[in-house]
Protein backbone atom coordinates (compact mmCIF):
# COMPACT_ATOMS: atom_id res chain seq x y z
CA UNK A 1 0.00 0.00 0.00
CA UNK A 2 1.55 3.62 -1.33
CA UNK A 3 0.65 5.17 2.05
CA UNK A 4 2.03 2.36 4.25
CA UNK A 5 5.40 3.20 2.36
CA UNK A 6 5.00 6.48 2.49
CA UNK A 7 4.61 6.08 6.19
CA UNK A 8 7.70 4.08 6.48
CA UNK A 9 9.89 5.93 4.46
CA UNK A 10 8.64 8.97 6.91
CA UNK A 11 9.25 7.08 9.80
CA UNK A 12 13.02 6.25 8.68
CA UNK A 13 13.87 10.23 7.47
CA UNK A 14 12.57 11.24 10.98
CA UNK A 15 14.98 8.39 13.29
CA UNK A 16 17.41 9.23 11.00
CA UNK A 17 18.05 13.33 11.56
CA UNK A 18 16.44 12.93 15.11
CA UNK A 19 19.07 10.27 16.26
CA UNK A 20 21.69 12.03 14.69
CA UNK A 21 20.86 15.73 15.11
CA UNK A 22 19.80 15.13 18.80
CA UNK A 23 21.82 12.04 20.10
CA UNK A 24 24.66 12.74 18.09
CA UNK A 25 24.35 9.01 16.79
CA UNK A 26 24.72 7.95 12.80
CA UNK A 27 22.89 4.67 12.05
CA UNK A 28 21.59 2.36 9.34
CA UNK A 29 18.22 0.69 8.43
CA UNK A 30 19.10 -3.42 7.35
CA UNK A 31 17.30 -4.28 4.40
CA UNK A 32 15.57 -7.32 6.58
CA UNK A 33 14.69 -6.93 10.32
CA UNK A 34 11.73 -7.06 12.80
CA UNK A 35 11.93 -5.80 16.50
CA UNK A 36 11.67 -9.34 17.61
CA UNK A 37 15.37 -9.86 17.20
CA UNK A 38 16.19 -7.20 19.58
CA UNK A 39 14.54 -9.56 22.05
CA UNK A 40 16.71 -12.73 21.16
CA UNK A 41 19.63 -10.69 20.56
CA UNK A 42 19.74 -9.06 23.93
CA UNK A 43 22.16 -9.78 26.35
CA UNK A 44 20.08 -7.63 28.66
CA UNK A 45 16.82 -6.08 29.80
CA UNK A 46 14.76 -4.00 27.25
CA UNK A 47 13.11 -0.40 27.54
CA UNK A 48 10.10 0.47 26.08
CA UNK A 49 7.80 3.20 25.32
CA UNK A 50 4.52 3.39 23.60
CA UNK A 51 3.06 6.83 22.60
CA UNK A 52 -1.04 6.48 21.28
CA UNK A 53 -1.96 8.90 18.48
CA UNK A 54 -5.38 10.29 16.81
CA UNK A 55 -5.64 11.86 13.69
CA UNK A 56 -6.38 10.87 10.22
CA UNK A 57 -4.92 7.68 10.62
CA UNK A 58 -5.08 6.50 14.24
CA UNK A 59 -2.61 4.45 16.20
CA UNK A 60 0.65 3.44 18.59
CA UNK A 61 4.16 4.19 17.92
CA UNK A 62 6.62 2.57 20.01
CA UNK A 63 10.32 2.15 20.60
CA UNK A 64 12.22 -0.47 22.53
CA UNK A 65 15.88 -0.33 23.21
CA UNK A 66 18.44 -2.58 25.04
CA UNK A 67 19.44 -0.66 28.45
CA UNK A 68 23.00 -0.33 27.34
CA UNK A 69 22.35 1.83 24.54
CA UNK A 70 19.33 3.74 26.04
CA UNK A 71 21.88 4.89 28.37
CA UNK A 72 24.57 5.83 25.77
CA UNK A 73 21.74 7.57 24.11
CA UNK A 74 20.71 9.60 27.24
CA UNK A 75 24.37 10.35 27.43
CA UNK A 76 24.78 12.10 24.55
CA UNK A 77 21.61 14.37 24.39
CA UNK A 78 22.02 15.28 27.92
CA UNK A 79 26.10 15.49 27.46
CA UNK A 80 26.62 13.58 30.82
CA UNK A 81 28.78 10.66 31.94
CA UNK A 82 27.13 7.06 31.52
CA UNK A 83 27.54 6.71 35.30
CA UNK A 84 26.10 10.25 36.06
CA UNK A 85 22.90 8.69 34.70
CA UNK A 86 19.46 7.81 36.99
CA UNK A 87 17.04 4.99 35.41
CA UNK A 88 14.66 8.72 35.92
CA UNK A 89 17.15 10.27 33.08
CA UNK A 90 17.02 7.09 30.86
CA UNK A 91 13.38 6.68 30.71
CA UNK A 92 12.72 10.61 30.01
CA UNK A 93 15.24 9.96 27.21
CA UNK A 94 13.30 7.29 25.76
CA UNK A 95 9.89 8.62 25.74
CA UNK A 96 11.39 12.33 24.63
CA UNK A 97 12.73 9.73 21.70
CA UNK A 98 9.56 8.55 20.63
CA UNK A 99 7.79 12.02 21.31
CA UNK A 100 10.02 13.70 18.43
CA UNK A 101 10.06 10.77 16.41
CA UNK A 102 6.27 10.61 16.15
CA UNK A 103 5.76 14.37 15.76
CA UNK A 104 8.88 14.62 13.27
CA UNK A 105 7.21 11.52 11.40
CA UNK A 106 3.56 13.00 10.93
CA UNK A 107 5.09 16.33 9.82
CA UNK A 108 6.75 14.61 6.85
CA UNK A 109 3.67 12.40 6.45
CA UNK A 110 1.39 14.79 5.96
CA UNK A 111 1.68 17.87 7.21
CA UNK A 112 -1.60 19.71 6.41
CA UNK A 113 -3.12 17.51 8.95
CA UNK A 114 -3.45 17.76 12.20
CA UNK A 115 -2.64 14.36 14.87
CA UNK A 116 -3.07 14.32 17.94
CA UNK A 117 0.03 12.78 20.62
CA UNK A 118 -0.62 11.27 23.68
CA UNK A 119 1.70 11.49 26.38
CA UNK A 120 4.35 9.09 25.80
CA UNK A 121 4.40 6.22 28.28
CA UNK A 122 6.90 3.50 28.97
CA UNK A 123 5.76 -0.17 29.24
CA UNK A 124 7.03 -4.05 28.83
CA UNK A 125 8.80 -4.94 25.99
CA UNK A 126 6.29 -7.67 26.03
CA UNK A 127 3.53 -5.50 25.08
CA UNK A 128 5.36 -4.44 21.93
CA UNK A 129 5.30 -7.80 20.40
CA UNK A 130 1.93 -8.78 21.74
CA UNK A 131 0.65 -5.39 20.51
CA UNK A 132 -2.87 -6.28 18.66
CA UNK A 133 -2.87 -6.96 14.97
CA UNK A 134 -6.18 -7.45 13.05
CA UNK A 135 -7.63 -7.66 9.75
CA UNK A 136 -8.35 -3.49 10.10
CA UNK A 137 -4.90 -3.00 11.13
CA UNK A 138 -1.23 -2.62 9.77
CA UNK A 139 2.13 -1.52 11.23
CA UNK A 140 5.74 -1.23 10.32
CA UNK A 141 8.63 -2.08 12.01
CA UNK A 142 12.02 -0.53 11.64
CA UNK A 143 15.54 -2.05 13.23
CA UNK A 144 18.06 0.58 13.26
CA UNK A 145 21.63 -0.14 13.84
CA UNK A 146 23.84 2.24 15.55
CA UNK A 147 27.39 1.70 16.49
CA UNK A 148 26.43 1.13 20.18
CA UNK A 149 24.02 -1.31 19.50
CA UNK A 150 20.01 -1.82 17.80
CA UNK A 151 17.26 0.21 18.54
CA UNK A 152 13.53 -0.90 17.35
CA UNK A 153 10.29 1.61 16.40
CA UNK A 154 7.02 0.37 15.72
CA UNK A 155 3.97 2.22 14.39
CA UNK A 156 0.55 0.58 14.58
CA UNK A 157 -2.26 1.68 11.95
CA UNK A 158 -5.70 0.84 11.97
CA UNK A 159 -7.53 0.80 8.55
CA UNK A 160 -11.25 0.30 7.17
CA UNK A 161 -11.15 -2.05 4.29
CA UNK A 162 -14.93 -1.27 3.90
CA UNK A 163 -14.96 2.15 3.86
CA UNK A 164 -11.33 2.94 2.51
CA UNK A 165 -10.82 4.99 5.22
CA UNK A 166 -8.57 4.93 8.52
CA UNK A 167 -10.18 4.16 11.50
CA UNK A 168 -9.58 5.43 14.74
CA UNK A 169 -8.14 2.75 17.63
CA UNK A 170 -7.29 5.89 19.96
CA UNK A 171 -8.55 5.74 23.63
CA UNK B 1 22.02 43.08 29.51
CA UNK B 2 20.96 39.64 30.56
CA UNK B 3 17.85 38.03 30.04
CA UNK B 4 16.13 36.05 31.97
CA UNK B 5 14.99 33.08 30.44
CA UNK B 6 11.59 30.41 31.39
CA UNK B 7 11.91 27.08 29.93
CA UNK B 8 8.42 25.34 30.02
CA UNK B 9 8.41 21.65 29.14
CA UNK B 10 7.24 18.05 31.21
CA UNK B 11 10.40 16.78 29.76
CA UNK B 12 13.16 17.07 32.57
CA UNK B 13 15.64 15.65 29.49
CA UNK B 14 14.25 18.50 27.41
CA UNK B 15 14.65 21.19 30.24
CA UNK B 16 18.10 20.30 31.01
CA UNK B 17 18.87 20.32 26.43
CA UNK B 18 17.28 23.60 26.28
CA UNK B 19 19.21 25.08 29.35
CA UNK B 20 21.98 23.81 27.67
CA UNK B 21 21.29 24.86 24.23
CA UNK B 22 20.61 28.15 25.51
CA UNK B 23 23.75 28.75 27.31
CA UNK B 24 25.34 27.97 23.87
CA UNK B 25 23.83 30.48 21.91
CA UNK B 26 26.20 33.17 23.18
CA UNK B 27 23.27 35.30 24.97
CA UNK B 28 23.86 36.64 28.12
CA UNK B 29 21.57 34.81 30.06
CA UNK B 30 20.68 35.91 33.70
CA UNK B 31 18.72 33.63 35.38
CA UNK B 32 17.26 30.04 33.84
CA UNK B 33 13.92 29.04 34.89
CA UNK B 34 12.25 25.98 34.49
CA UNK B 35 8.72 24.55 35.07
CA UNK B 36 7.10 21.08 34.13
CA UNK B 37 3.57 22.34 32.76
CA UNK B 38 1.65 25.79 31.93
CA UNK B 39 0.01 26.13 35.62
CA UNK B 40 3.93 26.17 37.35
CA UNK B 41 4.81 28.54 34.29
CA UNK B 42 1.95 31.08 35.62
CA UNK B 43 3.36 30.59 39.43
CA UNK B 44 7.08 31.41 37.97
CA UNK B 45 5.81 34.43 35.42
CA UNK B 46 3.98 35.34 39.21
CA UNK B 47 7.47 35.36 40.85
CA UNK B 48 9.92 36.48 38.64
CA UNK B 49 10.94 38.74 36.24
CA UNK B 50 10.99 36.95 32.85
CA UNK B 51 12.24 38.36 29.50
CA UNK B 52 11.79 35.05 27.16
CA UNK B 53 9.62 31.98 27.39
CA UNK B 54 10.16 28.70 25.19
CA UNK B 55 7.42 26.45 26.00
CA UNK B 56 6.31 23.08 24.79
CA UNK B 57 2.95 22.36 23.28
CA UNK B 58 1.89 18.96 24.46
CA UNK B 59 1.90 19.33 28.24
CA UNK B 60 -0.20 17.46 31.62
CA UNK B 61 -2.72 20.26 33.28
CA UNK B 62 -2.02 23.17 30.38
CA UNK B 63 -0.51 22.66 27.49
CA UNK B 64 1.57 25.67 25.88
CA UNK B 65 -1.17 26.95 23.99
CA UNK B 66 -3.16 27.34 26.92
CA UNK B 67 -0.19 29.41 28.60
CA UNK B 68 0.00 31.40 25.86
CA UNK B 69 -3.58 32.40 26.37
CA UNK B 70 -3.18 32.78 29.93
CA UNK B 71 -0.49 34.74 29.23
CA UNK B 72 -2.31 37.24 27.18
CA UNK B 73 -5.07 38.13 29.26
CA UNK B 74 -1.99 39.39 31.55
CA UNK B 75 -1.51 43.44 30.70
CA UNK B 76 2.48 42.61 31.67
CA UNK B 77 2.58 38.90 30.78
CA UNK B 78 1.40 39.84 27.42
CA UNK B 79 4.18 41.65 26.49
CA UNK B 80 6.70 38.44 27.11
CA UNK B 81 8.17 36.92 23.71
CA UNK B 82 7.29 33.09 23.49
CA UNK B 83 9.15 30.53 21.66
CA UNK B 84 6.62 27.16 20.82
CA UNK B 85 9.43 24.55 21.03
CA UNK B 86 7.64 21.49 19.90
CA UNK B 87 7.22 17.99 18.10
CA UNK B 88 4.28 19.29 16.64
CA UNK B 89 5.13 20.42 13.25
CA UNK B 90 1.46 20.27 11.23
CA UNK B 91 0.57 23.47 8.91
CA UNK B 92 -2.77 24.22 10.93
CA UNK B 93 -0.87 23.51 14.43
CA UNK B 94 1.47 26.17 13.71
CA UNK B 95 -0.17 28.72 12.29
CA UNK B 96 -2.28 28.52 16.04
CA UNK B 97 0.63 28.93 18.16
CA UNK B 98 1.00 32.38 16.26
CA UNK B 99 -2.47 33.31 15.85
CA UNK B 100 -2.82 32.87 19.79
CA UNK B 101 0.01 34.99 20.11
CA UNK B 102 3.36 33.23 20.49
CA UNK B 103 6.57 34.84 18.72
CA UNK B 104 8.32 31.46 17.09
CA UNK B 105 8.50 28.31 15.91
CA UNK B 106 10.89 25.51 16.30
CA UNK B 107 10.25 21.86 15.84
CA UNK B 108 12.16 19.35 17.80
CA UNK B 109 14.82 17.81 16.88
CA UNK B 110 16.75 21.43 16.50
CA UNK B 111 20.42 22.32 16.10
CA UNK B 112 22.02 25.12 18.46
CA UNK B 113 22.31 27.31 15.70
CA UNK B 114 18.21 27.16 14.77
CA UNK B 115 17.74 27.92 18.43
CA UNK B 116 20.25 30.75 18.44
CA UNK B 117 18.45 31.91 14.85
CA UNK B 118 15.28 32.28 16.44
CA UNK B 119 16.27 33.69 19.92
CA UNK B 120 18.40 36.05 17.63
CA UNK B 121 14.95 37.30 15.87
CA UNK B 122 12.98 36.91 18.67
CA UNK B 123 14.88 39.06 20.98
CA UNK B 124 15.97 41.64 18.19
CA UNK B 125 19.72 40.86 18.97
CA UNK B 126 22.12 42.02 16.24
CA UNK B 127 23.61 39.05 14.33
CA UNK B 128 27.46 38.41 14.08
CA UNK B 129 27.23 37.35 10.55
CA UNK B 130 25.19 39.58 8.62
CA UNK B 131 23.05 38.01 5.79
CA UNK B 132 24.11 34.32 7.45
CA UNK B 133 21.03 34.18 9.41
CA UNK B 134 18.44 34.61 6.04
CA UNK B 135 20.38 32.00 4.10
CA UNK B 136 20.30 29.37 7.42
CA UNK B 137 16.72 30.03 8.61
CA UNK B 138 15.03 28.93 5.24
CA UNK B 139 11.85 26.93 6.01
CA UNK B 140 11.98 27.97 9.71
CA UNK B 141 10.58 31.17 9.83
CA UNK B 142 7.06 30.54 11.45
Amino acid sequence: MKKMEELKKAMKDSISEILETMFFMPLEFPEEGDIGEIRKSAQTTLLSAQLKYQGPISGSFFVVAPTPLARELTANLLGLENKDLNSEHVEATLKELLNMVTGKTFSLYDSKSTFDLGMPQMISSNEIMTSLTDDLSEEIELVAKTVDGIIGFKVTVVWDHGTGKYQSSYC
Amino acid sequence: MAFNVLIVDDSSVMRSVLKKTVQMCGFNIGELLEAGDGVEALEVLKQNWVDLVLTDYNMPRMDGLQLIEEMKKDEVLARIPVVVVTTEGSEKKVKTFLEKGASGYLQKPFTPEQLRIKLNRVMGEPDEEDGRIEESDEGLDF
